[in-house]
């Protein structure tokens, strides 16, 4: 285990030597280094000074060996608990075994005398020191010293607040009273067929025209008013950028391999300094895929990579949660692997946060997709997230009822986040109840006018297990704060209660009844089943018709007005096909019940990449 | 002395057994009260005598009701017999008038088969004949109490009797135990000559339930089938491929059933019956065959009118027969002349109101009419200038055309009949009303006259009526364009047999009587003649060939229910035990007429004969295509074949009757499955949240 290392020459004046980086880039670095404790190889790595390839090629040229099998170096867990990640995570070095009285050390720069005399000072023993990749040393380090932190992702929220985790689906009272109710009709249906149906009739009737009028009022008031609080472009020149606070942007990914490098390239084009940002990709324990795409990466690239050690569950929101941990801004943003934010996005936030009242927490972008002309599914896709902000998202935010966040671009205040207790790792739409939790705190959440562009599912199975995800989530978050309705009335009071009711509540219900209905017209239509008029009074049918007519035709037409609003002529017509749509919804619903059941934290993870559109700048 | 006594008493016995007569009334002829009114009247009846009857001694008991503030020296009442007449009388005073007329040989009509009675009246109320005219109380009711008394031959029954004529007295039909398809067209062919004879009970017995107080009856089948005793009545035999005709004549002593008048003190008549053992003729008329073609010819034969109504022997053997020539009439039947109707021209006279009345049938002509053309012509007295005449006609009591007599004294009349005003079966009056301008009634009271040349006067249909759905308004001339095929389910063959009859003369209840409908049984059938011909099909309920009739409004082989409109309420329910007939007449897949009937119950023979005979009522208002019928009832229905108000109850079938007794276990079953999975969704949350736990 001999390892040539020539301290007569810092790693640093290497890479000078090559040209890699200058003598001001390592002044900076320095400074920046002593101001924020960061080590040099650091920042040299993870702030854009000098990729990965290069850095590797410039100390190999000079006589250096990488070790490329460090995960298989045996690991003294004495030699560890001496170790603290946080500390570790900042050094790209981890001691990891005593042996013929030197301390085995991995190290990315093996000239790094602060590090070395960090070693002598801990364990008195001179150390041994095996050049590894950076990544490498990062993956040690959080597999083997983030337990307590991956911990604290899963169970801090359960521990803390454990009314508010989705750990249990089902409280006992909730699966007493669904059974119950399941079993009385059943029940009642064999002994008094008929009187029943029509009640269920009713009660499903009504519910789906309140259901209706609802969306239509929100629609309705939505419509009259600008979603976004608008910053101007005038406002963001302002913006001195050493007043800029730290802010971190956490990119989740799993197997996203495909996407690193566009994903890295559109973070870099982000109008925010440099030292500023606190970009971590959250990369799984076992997703050597993406590391190995990072390690790719030929170009110098701002980001700094966390592996989030294995635990179930393995959700994004643990991932984030674990990332939390290491984030050092003000603020905090997420984006998905495929998103490309408008490059202002940070500064305008930032802008919005100082003009906003304190109890704004949470600063939403609007969405949009870059690919939405691209087939059948995408358009939809795009009608429906055009409604959805367009209408929906203001009509909740006019008539003060809490606001489900979508899953990226959502911008926290990084105190009032942890102050929440993160997000919920159990829930698989965390955004949306972080939306709800938030709310019950009496925090705000504003729509900012910006826009980050993702990539719309165009493939069908694809789009299923994406949407079951979703409606799975709005299912556990309403079982989760449905779990005693009293409670939930106080903390967010009629209105909140209500419109949690009809718009969380009510989604799966809705896409779970309307195969139901649907089949039950299509049934009266095309056999005229006399027993089917036998369930349907004249009064019950009219409502019926009403919900079947006017329902339909009123959403049809609110999509329409959506991309009206938003010029996407082009999709008006599209909006006809909702009903086929949704029934893709009802796939996804049922999908997602039977997952709420079997296996209620799995995350179905959405393909990205799949777009055959690359062009980012679609408006 | 009391020997003597009782021997004069026998001997009175004797005269009043040997006087035993069969009773007659109008009333049982269909002849209810009937009005003679206006200043002049008559009203005329035509009976059938049968040949046994012995007309010398047979008498006509009239009984006339008249108006009481007609002047009675003034007012007269003429019986005319054979359009001779035969008594003439002031009106008496009794408020019902008794005449008695004594009938002889000439009473009867030339062929000696009818007694035409004419009635015609000349009434006054007053002095003045011009305020006569159309008094409501000029009139006088004859009783349809009135009756002929008939007297039985006793000697020489068969004088008169033949081929030609024994049809009329038949009462019966037997046919052998065991039906063939050429047995039961026997059967029909014969019912349906029964019945135009206006016989109204006509008995059908298989051999083997005969009752033995028959003694005038119709055998048929072909020699092999008849049994031996009855062969033996037979004088004649046919030989091979020959059809045989054979009327059967016997005397025998039986006890006979006699009615005699017994008048009360108040001069009512009463009639009291009167039991012998007397002479009774028996007839039997023998419709056989060599072999099935013999047997073929002998009925094609008795669809002849032509030939049968020559036939004066007491036999009559067949080597070939055709039923082709028969047709008399108009080929394209969409003309009927008023003589056609039964029309006769009759010359009318008086003031006031001159009626004639006709009657005609919607089967008269090929196809049902949608419109018809009335085309009326005839003479009249010249009217002076000042007179008023008028010429009026109706259409089942309806005005449907009037106009002015002009002093031309020709009429040329016209006028339309619409669908709607049309019934199956109606009645046309013609109306004269002539007034004399000039007040002066006497004089004109002669010199009004008026006939209608019914030869010339016709009713014409171009239009025929078409409707999406045929409906039973439209049986049976849906069914006389085109051939007509029987198809019969061999099981339930043998209680057809008067349905048969039934149909067969419905189909040729008209003026043209040229329908010779196929026989076939359902599992012979070559099933392209569903499309190819009219179909009047008698099913077993579950005949398989039902399921061949995908046009019909109801699947019969099928349970099901029918619902009213209005309050959705079950008003019929098919239930195999109680005996009904159904009948459903539809267009088939070649746009064919087709009519199904089934019967339920035990009295299978009674369900098809009730639907057969309730589908020929007057149904004109109602479109309906369903009928349902027992021995005393009749539904009808209009359904078709998605109708909301039918309902297969058979739908659910085994199923339903299983769910029926094991509702509650399945509940049970549902609910312990509702339990395990509750246990299984526990059991899963607990795990998922385990997991976590530790």
């Amino acid at each position: 285990m001999s390892n040539f290392i020539d301290e007569s020459i810092p790693v640093h004046d290497i890479l000078i030597q090559d040209g890699f980086i200058t003598e001001q880039d390592l002044v900076a670095i320095r400074d920046f280094s002593d101001r924020s404790g960061i080590s040099i190889i650091k920042i040299m790595l993870t702030f854009g000074y000098i990729s990965r390839k290069n850095y590797e090629a410039s100390l190999m040229h000079h006589g250096y060996t990488f070790n490329r099998e460090v995960r298989h170096e045996p690991i003294d867990s004495e030699v560890l608990k001496r170790l603290d990640l946080k500390h570790i995570s900042n050094v790209f070095a981890l001691p990891i075994r005593i042996e013929d009285n030197k301390v085995v050390t991995l190290m990315a720069d093996p000239t790094d005398q602060d590090f070395i005399n960090f070693v002598y000072d801990t364990y008195g023993l001179e150390p041994e020191i095996i050049l590894a990749s950076d990544l490498d040393i990062c993956w040690m380090s959080h597999k083997l010293l983030g337990e307590p932190y991956v911990k604290s992702a899963v169970f801090e929220l359960m521990k803390s607040d454990p009314d508010a985790s989705a750990v249990i689906t089902f409280s006992n009272n909730q699966m007493y009273f669904i059974f119950g109710i399941i079993g009385l009709t059943v029940a009642l249906l064999f002994v008094r067929f008929t009187i029943t149906a029509i009640t269920l009739n009713v009660i499903v009737s009504t519910f789906f025209l309140i259901s209706i009028v609802f969306k239509l009022f929100l629609a309705l008031t939505g419509s009259r008013f600008e979603l976004h609080q608008a910053v101007t472009k005038e406002e963001v020149k302002e913006v001195d950028d050493d007043d800029m606070p730290i802010y971190t942007i956490h990119l989740p990914v799993y197997k996203e391999d495909k996407l690193i490098k566009k994903l890295i390239w559109n973070l870099q084009s982000l109008d925010y300094p440099r030292e500023k940002l606190d970009i971590k990709l959250l990369i799984e324990e076992d997703d050597d895929k993406t590391l190995n795409a990072v390690r790719d990466l030929n170009f110098p690239a701002i980001f700094d990579v966390v592996v989030v050690p294995f635990h179930m569950p393995k959700t994004k929101p643990k991932a984030c949660n674990y990332g939390l941990h290491f984030s050092r801004g003000k603020y905090l943003t997420i984006y998905d692997a495929e998103d490309i934010p408008d490059t202002d996005q940070l500064k305008k936030v930032i802008v919005l946060f100082n003009k906003l009242p304190a109890h704004y927490i949470c600063i939403q972008c609007a969405l949009n997709y870059f690919n939405r002309n691209e087939n059948f599914l995408t358009r939809m896709f795009t009608l429906e997230y055009s409604y959805w902000f367009d209408y929906m998202l203001p009509g909740l935010d006019t008539l003060d009822i809490p606001i489900p966040l979508g899953g990226t671009s959502n911008h926290f205040k990084l105190d009032k986040l942890i102050e929440l207790g993160g997000w919920d790792p159990f829930n698989v739409t965390e955004d949306a109840d972080l939306g709800v939790r938030a709310y019950a705190k009496g925090y705000k959440v504003s729509i900012i006018n910006s826009t980050t562009y993702e990539e719309a599912n165009n493939e069908p199975f694809n789009w299923i297990r994406q949407r079951s995800r979703w409606i799975k989530g709005y299912m556990q978050s309403y079982l989760v704060h449905m779990r005693n309705p009293y409670k939930l009335y106080k903390k967010i009071g009629l209105k909140g209660f209500l419109g949690f009711n009809f718009f969380i509540g009510a989604t799966p219900v809705t896409f779970l009844l309307y195969p139901v209905l649907l089949s039950v017209f299509v049934f009266y239509v095309v056999f005229d089943f006399a027993f089917i008029k036998a369930l349907f009074p004249d009064w019950v049918l009219f409502i019926s018709i009403f919900n079947l007519i006017v329902g339909n035709v009123l959403m049809v037409y609110i999509n329409m007005m959506a991309v009206f609003k938003r010029r996407y002529y082009e999709l008006i017509l599209f909006a006809l096909a909702n009903p086929i749509y949704w029934l893709l919804h009802s796939i996804s619903a049922y999908k997602g019940l039977y997952q709420l059941i079997v296996k209620p934290f799995y995350w179905e993870k959405t393909n990205h990449g799949l777009s055959k559109v690359n062009n980012a700048t679609t408006k | 002395m009391n020997k003597v006594l009782s021997f004069f008493l026998f001997l009175m016995l004797l005269a009043g057994v040997t006087s035993a007569q069969s009773i007659v009334t109008f009333k049982s002829l269909g002849y209810d009260d009937d009005v003679i009114s206006g200043v002049s009247g008559s009203s005329a009846y035509f009976i059938r005598i049968d040949p046994s009857v012995q007309i010398e001694g047979s008498k006509l008991v009239m009984f006339i009701e008249p108006s009481q503030v007609l002047l009675r020296a003034h007012s007269y009442l003429n019986i005319m017999i054979n359009d001779k007449p035969v008594y003439s009388t002031h009106l008496a005073p009794d408020s019902i008038i008794r005449y008695t007329i004594k009938l002889d040989r000439a009473s009867l009509t030339e062929d000696k088969k009818y007694l035409k009675v004419q009635i015609r009246t000349l009434l006054n109320v007053t002095d003045d004949k011009c305020k006569d005219v159309d008094n409501p109380s000029m009139w006088v009711k004859i009783k349809g109490t009135s009756y002929l008394s008939l007297l039985k031959t006793t000697t020489n029954f068969f004088n008169n009797v033949n081929i030609s004529n024994c049809f009329d007295t038949k009462r019966a039909i037997i046919y052998p135990a065991n039906p063939s398809l050429i047995d039961l067209k026997a059967v029909g062919w014969v019912y349906a000559r029964l019945k135009r004879t206006q016989i109204k009970q006509i008995k059908v017995y298989p051999s083997n339930h005969v009752p033995d107080s028959l003694t005038n009856y119709v055998v048929v089948g072909n020699m092999g089938s008849i049994p031996e005793d009855r062969k033996q009545l037979l004088k004649v035999k046919p030989q091979e491929g020959q059809g045989l005709l054979y009327l059967r004549k016997d005397v025998v002593m039986r006890p006979d059933t006699g009615m005699r008048e017994v008048f009360k003190k108040n001069n009512d008549i009463t009639f009291e019956k009167v039991v012998s053992i007397q002479p009774v003729p028996m007839e039997v008329l023998f419709v056989t065959g060599y072999s099935d073609e013999g047997y073929n010819n002998a009925i094609t034969t008795l669809a002849n009118s032509n030939v049968i109504n020559s036939s004066f022997g007491d036999f009559l053997i067949i080597n070939k027969a055709e039923n082709t020539g028969v047709k008399t009439i108009d080929e394209s039947k969409s003309r009927l002349t008023l003589k056609d109707m039964g029309g006769l021209t009759s010359f009318l006279q008086g003031i006031g109101s001159l009626k004639n009345t006709y009657s005609f049938k919607n089967s008269d002509f090929a196809f049902t009419p949608k419109e018809i053309e009335i085309k009326i012509v005839g003479n009249y007295a010249n009217l002076n200038v000042n007179d008023r005449g008028f010429f009026n006609i109706y259409l089942n009591g309806i005005l449907i055309s009037s106009e002015k007599l002009d002093p031309s004294g020709k009429l040329n009349a016209s006028a339309i009949i619409n669908r709607y005003e049309l019934q199956k079966f109606n009645t046309l009056e013609t109306e004269f009303r002539l007034y004399p301008g000039n007040g002066n009634c006497e004089n004109s009271f002669t010199n009004y006259f008026a006939e209608i040349n019914v030869a010339k006067s016709y009713l014409q249909t171009k239009i025929p009526f078409i409707a999406n759905n045929l409906s039973f308004y439209q049986y049976p001339e849906a069914f006389n364009t085109g051939k007509t095929t029987i198809v019969l389910s061999r099981k339930t063959a043998a209680a057809t047999a008067a349905t048969i009859g039934e149909i067969i003369y419905e189909l040729n209840n008209n003026l043209h009587a040229d329908n010779f409908p196929d026989f076939v049984f359902s599992d012979q059938l070559d099933k392209s003649i569903l499309k190819k011909n009219n179909i009047i099909a008698l099913l077993e309920k579950d005949d398989p060939i039902m399921k061949e009739f995908p046009d019909a409004p109801i699947h019969f082989e099928r349970s099901f229910r029918l619902y009213n409109n209005e309050n959705n309420k079950v008003v019929y329910e098919l239930n195999d035990t109680v005996s009904n007939g159904l009948a459903q007449i539809f267009y088939g897949r070649g746009n064919n007429g087709t009519l199904i009937i089934t019967g339920t119950g035990h009295k299978l023979d009674q369900a098809f004969l009730s639907a057969a005979k309730s589908i020929t009522d007057q149904l004109s208002t109602l479109s309906s295509n369903i009928c349902i019928s027992d021995e005393f009832n009749k539904y009808l229905f209009n359904i078709s074949k998605d109708s909301d108000n039918l309902e297969y109850t058979d739908a659910k079938g085994s199923f339903a009757q299983f769910w029926e007794a094991y509702n509650l276990y399945i509940l049970l079953v549902i609910l312990v499955l509702i339990l395990i999975s509750f246990l299984y969704v526990r059991s899963r949350v607990q795990k998922s949240q385990e997991s976590f736990n530790d």
